[in-house]
C-alpha cells in the first residue's frame, strides 16, 4: 500500500513542489553568492590599491606638514628681523 | 479547455495518499526554505550593505587626499608668499632708511648750496615711500579654506557662574563635574580670566 503511494498524483505533486524549492533556492544561491564574492573581491582589490597608495601618501603629507611649520618659523624669523630693524630705526 | 474540479479536491485525501517519508521531507524543505530566507537573504543583505559602505569609505578617502593636495598648494603658495611680501618689506625699510640718511646727510653738508640735487633726493624719497606705501596697502591672497576646513563646534554659552573657591557651580548652586583642565564638562568659557 506505502509503496503504490510513491506513483500516485498526490506524492508526485509533492515531489514537484519540493524540486521546485530546492531549485529555487539553489538558483538564488548560486546567483547571489558569486555577485556578493566578486563585489568582495573587487572592494579588497580598492582597499590594497588605497593601502599602497596611502604608504606612499602618508609620508608626504607628513614632509608637507613639516615643510608647513618650517615656512610658518622662517615667517616668525623675517618677522622678528623686521621688528628688530624698526626697533633700531626708532632709536636712531 | 478542461475545467479543473476543485469542489472535488480534498486535502486530507490529498495528504492521506502522500507517502510519509514525503510528508516529512516537505515540512523539512518548508523549513530550510523558511530559514534561508530569512537568515541568509539578511545576511546577503548585510554584507551588501557592508561592501557598499566600504567602496563609499574608499571614494572618501581619495577625495580627502585631494583635498588636502589642494591645501597644501595653496597654503604652500601662500606661505611663500607671506615670506616674499616680508622680504620686500625688509628691503624697502632698508632702502628707505639709508636714503633717508643720505639725504639727511646731504642737507647737512649742502648748507644752503645744491638746491636742485637735494630737491632731486627729496623725490627720491618720497618714491621709496610710495613703495612702501603700495606694499602696505597690497592685500595678501588670503587662501579660501573654508571648504576644508573641519565644522567648528558651537562653544557659544552663557558663562557659567563659580563659587567663592572658583570652582564651577549650576544655577542651583551645585558643583559641576569638571575636566582635567578645570573646565565643567561640556561647558567651555569664552573668556579666559575664569579659567582656574
Amino acid at each position: 500500500m506505502e509503496k503504490k503511494k510513491w506513483s500516485t498524483p498526490q506524492a508526485i505533486i509533492v515531489m514537484i513542489i519540493i524540486f521546485i524549492i530546492f531549485a529555487y533556492i539553489g538558483v538564488d544561491a548560486f546567483r547571489t553568492k558569486p555577485q556578493i564574492k566578486r563585489d568582495l573581491i573587487e572592494v579588497k582589490g580598492q582597499y590594497v590599491e588605497l593601502s599602497d597608495f596611502l604608504d606612499s601618501k602618508v609620508p608626504e603629507i607628513d614632509s608637507t606638514f613639516k615643510e608647513h611649520a618650517q615656512q610658518i618659523s622662517d615667517q616668525k624669523e623675517q618677522i622678528n628681523i623686521l621688528q628688530g630693524t624698526f626697533s633700531e630705526l626708532e632709536k636712531e | 479547455m478542461g475545467a479543473i474540479p476543485l469542489d472535488k479536491f480534498n486535502l486530507n485525501r490529498f495528504w492521506e495518499k502522500t507517502p510519509t517519508p514525503l510528508k516529512y521531507v516537505l515540512i523539512f524543505t518548508i523549513l530550510l526554505a523558511t530559514s534561508y530566507f530569512i537568515i541568509s537573504k539578511k545576511m546577503d543583505d548585510n554584507h551588501v550593505t557592508e561592501l557598499n559602505s566600504m567602496k563609499k569609505g574608499i571614494a572618501a578617502t581619495y577625495e580627502l587626499i585631494d583635498n588636502f593636495e589642494e591645501f597644501r598648494k595653496e597654503q604652500d603658495s601662500y606661505n611663500k608668499e607671506v615670506l616674499s611680501y616680508l622680504d620686500d618689506l625688509h628691503e624697502l625699510v632698508d632702502e628707505l632708511n639709508t636714503t633717508t640718511n643720505r639725504k639727511l646727510d646731504m642737507i647737512l653738508n649742502s648748507g644752503s648750496q645744491n638746491t636742485d640735487q637735494i630737491i632731486e633726493k627729496i623725490l627720491l624719497l618720497n618714491e621709496s615711500f610710495d613703495k612702501l606705501s603700495k606694499i602696505y596697502k597690497e592685500d595678501l591672497q588670503i587662501p579660501n579654506l573654508d571648504d576644508n576646513k573641519a565644522p567648528k563646534k558651537d562653544y557659544s554659552f552663557d558663562f557659567y557662574p563659580v563659587d567663592d573657591k572658583n570652582r564651577p557651580i549650576d544655577k542651583d548652586g551645585n558643583l559641576l563635574p569638571v575636566d582635567k583642565d578645570g573646565y565643567p564638562i561640556q561647558v567651555k568659557p569664552q573668556d579666559s580670566t575664569k579659567k582656574k
